[in-house]
């Protein structure tokens, strides 16, 4: 079932003063299937936050077509989904399980106390559910954030930018976080410039550039489609010069590699290893990153 | 219902701690202890030049709260960005005002009491004894910051906490004045104006309604058809505003 299913999304920024109108998003086409966890990537400025936004409600689309679980009026969808802000700030005065309390409100069932209490220690903040928000580090609000988008139990988690400001520590615990919540069977929407950390976590992922979906698919689809060049790792040849003809070779002590950017050549030389007498320990296709695909994508 | 309890209790708890306030909330106490200033100058009139300078003291900062923080209090939410964690909750744009709403008018509920508490013992130390009658003047002032409260929330759905202050301001000082506008059509001789005065007339919030200060310091009886005025005409306007409001609100795009 697709959860999200955006058809044709343009919208236009305009000032009410003056005649120029720039385009946030430009005929966007994109879908999210349940359980998925899909990477929306881009450049600064691209339309990932206004594509965000727009699916939570809180922008408007100019034309074009936003359908949450094929349609549910937005009231209902938003208690179903949780969202986390890019650079989020919340109430100062409160502490953490006092603003937990209070998104709770906004929900028309009643959470209970240790239900709260839970989510906090999943974020790992248990230790500090009575501390001033206004006394968190960045590290904590972003962790808070993370707190209220679980609040309600919801099966659409929609995070922009999730790991950006964190620490090493931070973000490795929090991309686990993601990956235990999305484990669990809920989807995930996120967008990053943390490429790495996308490929880490998301199935699926689209590319945006200048408001117009430039490429969407599955992560391993993706990155099977471009084998740069493939790494044979070899031993038990001791004259190794004609195998320079089959790609470039590098010897590290007894280990022997041989890379070569074509198939033909690399299926021979595997064939003919094996008949003098040596052996294959390894065959490594060296495929783009998913930064090379992207970095491909935004110059194209 | 929840949503908006949850809003209101979390915008007063909020603007309780806004240092406005706080400086609002001193000068108050120092001014209407400062009316200790005018006994010596008014021959046989202490007793009601001090009610009246109290209970225009407990006007003039109720108007102050609400112009320097009603008028910031929706603005301030878009502009921390706390908005786009609250909107992305099921909570719908009119949950959202009328909790705003709600939330400023236990503040000045909150500041109305403490002021008028302040006034009424200070009457009790220096001119003997506590004159109950003055509670009558509570029972119109929360009615009329019910109304400037909804007026300023209006009036910050479309334009800046500024100009949205000064406009509250305005509106406040007309509102006073409303009831004049009829006699000036009739005093100037210029009936062809008629239909614009009573149009204006009917719709300016007319804030006379709830100006009893003159009756209450002379110990004037107020009829019930006054105290009756007063709530369903602040009441009906107010939910008129607040309707307006949610609609303009809803119109708002969060950026």
């Amino acid at each position: 079932m697709k959860v999200i299913e955006i058809k044709n999304l343009v919208k236009i920024y305009s000032s009410p003063f003056m005649r120029r109108k720039t385009f946030g998003v430009n005929g966007l086409n994109m879908d999210v299937a349940e359980g998925e966890t899909f990477g929306l990537l881009g450049p600064n400025g691209a339309g990932k936050t206004t594509v965000l936004k727009i699916i939570t409600g809180l922008l408007k689309p100019s034309s074009g077509s936003v359908m949450l679980w094929g349609g549910m009026d937005m009231i209902l969808a938003k208690k179903r989904m949780g969202f986390l802000p890019e650079n989020p700030t919340f109430y100062r005065h409160l502490n953490g399980i006092e603003l937990l309390r209070f998104y709770s409100r906004l929900y028309d069932r009643n959470t209970k106390e240790e239900e709260l209490e839970e989510i906090l220690e999943l974020v790992g903040l248990k230790k500090d559910i009575y501390r001033r928000i206004s006394t968190y580090s960045k590290g904590m609000i972003q962790r808070i954030g993370f707190a209220q988008a679980f609040i309600g139990d919801p099966d659409l988690l929609i995070l922009d930018e999730p790991l950006s400001g964190l620490d090493p520590i931070g973000r490795k615990e929090l991309k686990d976080l993601i990956q235990k919540v999305n484990s669990s069977g809920k989807t995930i929407l996120l967008s990053s410039h943390i490429l790495s950390d996308v490929e880490a976590i998301c199935n699926r992922v689209g590319i945006i550039i200048e408001g117009k979906m430039k490429k969407i698919g599955y992560l391993r689809e993706i990155l099977k489609t471009d084998i740069r060049y493939t790494d044979i790792e070899i031993e038990g040849i001791k004259k190794k010069e004609w195998l320079k003809k089959y790609g470039n070779l590098r010897e590290e002590g007894e280990v022997t590699y041989i890379r070569t950017s074509d198939e033909e050549k690399r299926d021979k030389v595997i064939k003919l290893i094996t008949e003098k007498g040596g052996s294959v320990i390894s065959v490594v296709p060296q495929r783009m990153s998913l930064e090379e695909h992207f970095m491909k994508t935004v110059y194209e | 219902m929840n949503k908006i309890l949850a809003i209101s209790v979390n915008t007063f708890k909020e603007s309780i701690r806004d240092k406005t306030l706080l400086s609002l909330s001193i000068l108050g106490f120092l001014l209407i202890a400062a009316s200790k200033i005018f006994v010596p100058i008014s021959i046989g009139q202490a007793h009601k030049i001090i009610k009246d300078f109290g209970l225009g003291m407990v006007e003039l900062f109720s108007l102050f709260t609400v112009v320097l923080i009603g008028t910031r209090i929706l603005y301030q939410e878009i502009e921390r960005k706390t908005i786009y964690s609250i909107m992305s909750k099921p909570v719908r744009d009119w949950e959202f005002v009328f909790g705003k709403f709600l939330g400023l008018y236990y503040l000045i509920i909150f500041i109305q009491f403490i002021l008028f508490i302040i006034f009424i013992l200070f009457t009790r130390f220096y001119l003997g004894g506590v004159d109950w009658y003055l509670l009558n003047a509570l029972y119109f002032f929360l009615f009329e910051f019910l109304l400037l409260n909804a007026l300023a929330l209006f009036l910050s759905c479309f334009t800046t906490p500024i100009t949205a202050g000064i406009l509250t301001l305005m509106m406040f000082f007309i509102g006073q004045l409303t009831h004049y506008l009829k006699d000036l059509v009739v005093v100037m001789k210029l009936p062809e104006l008629s239909p614009i005065v009573n149009f204006l007339y009917f719709i300016l919030p007319n804030f006379s309604v709830f100006n009893v200060k003159a009756s209450v310091v002379y110990h004037i009886p107020i009829s019930i058809n006054s105290y009756f005025l007063a709530f369903s005409y602040s009441v009906l306007y107010s939910t008129i505003l607040l309707i307006l409001s949610s609609i303009f609100y809803s119109l708002k795009e969060y950026q």
